[in-house]
């Protein structure tokens, strides 16, 4: 028994002096080869062509603008996530329904731009894809959409065919990336019976400080107390860039080197729409995306959102709702996105042909979109007849050529909505007062550091 | 015992595995040990050594994933960003120690909340009463939620336009409260949603050390003459040292570890990040800043978390080690 009580003792020792060394080398070795399978991943993929720019392979030039001769399959990714998103379903079925070689597979996402990072990683893009066009020249230098300007020339698209703004901003380092498919600029959505109540006009919303600021008094006064904005990038923060767009505001210097929003125009937004507040007349802590049930549900008599929402607005208030352009308080001036299409990374030549196929016969048929709230890109479609037929979008359409958008250079947009940018510091106004002159200010500093990086990694 | 004399040095010819005293079942090798844990670290290795391994590289680097994808080299900047981070001034440094002391404001306000209240719940819940499993399975049930179950919960009932909490006191004619826009009710609102949801978890654990406390403990000192309470503070807290500790420390990590509650109640909270903590802002650095992935910078903040929180877990352990008997 004591051998045992002694064997106890050595046997694991003496055991695992002799099993401890293979063991170990089984994880060295285990270690040494995920270290090298993962470094080596890093190198491969498409779109060899290294250094510098967007690193596509020259795509080959696409002679027409007709279908493939083989079935092709196309995966179509879209952001929409809203109440737009059924539209596009139901433009892409009917695209699918004509009976073409080209099917098209529509995938909608959340957090589009992440997706599209990891599915890059992956090797997994799809061959189609709604670009915004602020995001354009991000997407260009990361090796994700591909220059498309063949299919501009075959499409025989100019300047004249869009507002001048989206056109100029499709193209990044002479090439062309995105065929703008919508404008969709910042919406003013009014309860018609809420007007009537209040004695205001619901045919005439309010188109300067004045009026604005006595509409908001009157919907008090009636009993409308909810808010008009959330404090929230695509709410207040919206409203705040268009009212600083109307004051003449401009985001940066024009070699894109120093942050110019903590100007006097930006001061100037922030302030008033802070002023609202301290008069009673607006809420201070709106929760993201609150306005919109106090919207539906009527405690609100007025709201400013994106033209995206306009089909579930107007399904909630029927013929209630007024829509139309954002009130031009400090002149004119509105802030605006655009959604394009682009072709994606890793595309064969057979596949682009049928997207270019595809994209060509969307932009041809946007009136339909129209209908989810978007305005048509193309002029020709805006001045059509069917257009004009559709309730709320002609309005709206009425701002296209006071749209303003971000500048254009890789990473623009987070200047308005990336951590420690104008939309923090407004709604760091709006919700707990503070000087606007001096958020705006810390903000504008701490990115003219970002955007100096930014110029320099990507050398434009 | 043994007749013979038991030798004191070990045996000097190597024994067949099969007679040596340890145990073995029939058929058993040196190597199934390790056969049996290769699954967990094969597991182990890719999910969690590796991007540690790669983390630490491109901590040293200007790692961006898109470029390296093209090919494009990332140049390697040594200790830039860990001095940046101690560099007021710098595009980093503010917010990550806000952040930071954002985690630590909520570790100071939770770990005593939560150890305090599951161990009076486990000692309400300790008696025999009718229905006291069942009150035991409602506590604990919150436990089995995922977190962006009870953020979307919380998220309705706090928020100011129609929630839950802000129609009880509109009706009452009671002021509303921006409960998730201002301070200092959004740290209330997590911790109450924080609260509501993993206080079973301690409560099951600080009962399961309760009920193996000897009755003949209280029969003595009820003998003698004590209430309640002293019985609580005098036997029951003492007895349960070794599971406090557990409990703390697991709180104090669970509690350093917050991110979820933030990101969906609260969104990072009332600008500018007030509620967010800093494994929230690490991942918003790394992964939400589209076309700004600086996933260096992040690998750099993530590694001097990770020494804090095990300075923090040293110093845990040694406080209550120094306090046993």
């Amino acid at each position: 028994m004591a051998e045992h009580l002694w064997g106890r003792g050595r046997g694991p020792e003496r055991r695992s002096r002799r099993a401890g060394s293979p063991a170990a080398l089984v994880v060295v070795v285990l270690l040494a080869l995920l270290l090298a399978a993962c470094r080596g991943g890093t190198d491969t993929d498409g779109g060899g062509g290294g250094g510098g720019g967007g690193g596509e392979s020259p795509p080959t030039q696409v002679e027409t603008l007709d279908p493939p001769e083989s079935e092709v399959t196309l995966e179509f990714w879209t952001p929409f996530t809203g109440p737009d998103g059924p539209f596009m379903e139901r433009l892409v079925d009917e695209f699918n329904a004509e009976g073409t070689t080209v099917t098209v597979n529509l995938t909608t996402q959340a957090e589009y731009y992440q997706k599209l990072s990891t599915a890059a990683q992956a090797g997994n893009l799809p061959h189609v894809g709604v670009v915004h066009l602020d995001q354009i020249p991000q997407q260009s230098e990361d090796g994700i959409i591909t220059p498309i300007g063949d299919l501009v020339d075959l499409l025989e698209l100019e300047g004249g065919d869009f507002t001048e703004a989206v056109w100029n901003n499709t193209e990044w380092k002479g090439e062309r990336y995105g065929v703008p498919l919508d404008i969709h600029p910042l919406t003013f959505y009014w309860n018609r019976e809420a007007f009537e109540e209040a004695g205001l006009d619901p045919d005439a919303p309010p188109n300067s400080e004045e009026e604005f600021v006595a509409a908001a008094q009157a919907l008090n006064d009636a009993g409308y107390t909810g808010p008009i904005w959330s404090n929230h990038g695509f709410s207040a923060g919206l409203l705040w860039a268009s009212l600083f767009y109307q004051g003449g505001g401009e985001w940066t210097n024009d070699d894109y080197t120093e942050a110019t929003y903590n100007s006097e125009a930006g001061v100037q937004a922030a302030q008033f729409m802070r002023d609202l507040v301290d008069q009673g007349l607006h809420p201070s802590g709106v929760e993201v995306d609150a306005e919109l049930p106090a919207f539906l549900e009527g405690s609100s008599g007025m709201i400013v959102a994106g033209p995206w929402q306009l089909s579930r607005l107007a399904e909630g208030l029927g013929d209630n709702l007024g829509a139309g352009p954002v009130p031009q308080i400090f002149g004119e001036g509105v802030w605006a996105g655009s959604h394009n299409l682009a072709v994606m990374e890793g595309v064969s030549d057979e596949e682009r042909q049928a997207a270019y196929y595809f994209i060509d016969w969307i932009t041809r048929n946007a009136t339909e979109w129209a209908r989810a709230g978007q305005v048509p890109a193309r002029a020709e479609v805006r001045e059509d007849s069917a257009f004009a037929e559709i309730p709320h979008i002609p309005t709206i359409a009425e701002q296209v050529d006071a749209a303003q958008f971000y500048p254009a250079f890789p990473g623009a947009p987070e200047l308005h909505f990336g951590a420690g940018g104008a939309t923090e510091a407004v709604v760091s106004v709006l919700a707990e007062g503070g000087d606007p002159q001096q958020l705006l200010d810390e903000s504008a500093q701490r990115f003219t550091q970002i955007i100096q990086e930014t110029k320099e990694r990507y050398d434009y | 015992m043994t007749a013979g004399a038991a030798p004191l040095a070990p045996p000097d010819t190597p024994r067949r595995p099969t007679t040596t005293s340890r145990r073995r079942r029939i058929g058993e090798k040196w190597y199934t040990p390790y056969l049996f844990i290769l699954p967990h670290l094969a597991i182990f290795l890719v999910f969690v050594g590796w991007p540690f391994i790669f983390g630490l590289i491109i901590s040293f680097q200007d790692f961006f994933i898109a470029r390296d994808r093209q090919g494009i080299p990332a140049p390697w900047v040594g200790l830039k960003h860990y001095i940046d981070l101690f560099t007021p001034g710098s595009i980093h440094f503010g917010r990550f120690w806000q952040t930071l002391w954002n985690t630590v404001l909520f570790v100071i306000i939770s770990v005593p909340t939560l150890v305090g209240f599951s161990l009076a719940l486990a000692a309400l819940l300790n008696g025999r009463f009718p229905g006291r499993n069942l009150f035991r399975s409602v506590y604990f049930a919150p436990w089995t939620l995922s977190v962006a179950v009870i953020g979307l919960l919380w998220w309705w009932i706090f928020q100011s336009q129609g929630g839950l909490i802000t129609n009880v006191l509109t009706a009452l004619g009671l002021p509303a409260v921006g409960w998730l826009t201002s301070q200092p009710w959004a740290w209330l609102s997590l911790l109450i949603a924080t609260v509501w949801w993993t206080i079973g978890f301690n409560t099951i654990i600080l009962l399961a050390g309760m009920q193996a406390i000897s009755r003949d403990l209280y029969e003595a000192s009820a003998i003698d003459g004590a209430n309640k309470w002293q019985q609580f503070k005098s036997i029951t807290v003492p007895s349960l040292r070794p599971i406090l500790l557990l409990v703390i420390t697991l709180q104090v990590i669970a509690s350093f570890n917050l991110v979820g509650q933030p990101q969906i109640i609260t969104n990072g909270g009332p600008p500018t990040a007030q509620t967010t903590p800093v494994l929230l802002h690490i991942y918003n650095v790394g992964f939400a800043q589209i076309g700004r992935f600086e996933l260096s910078v992040a690998a750099a903040m993530s590694f001097l978390v990770a020494l804090i929180m095990v300075a923090v877990s040293v110093i845990n352990f040694r406080i209550f080690r120094s306090d046993e008997s």
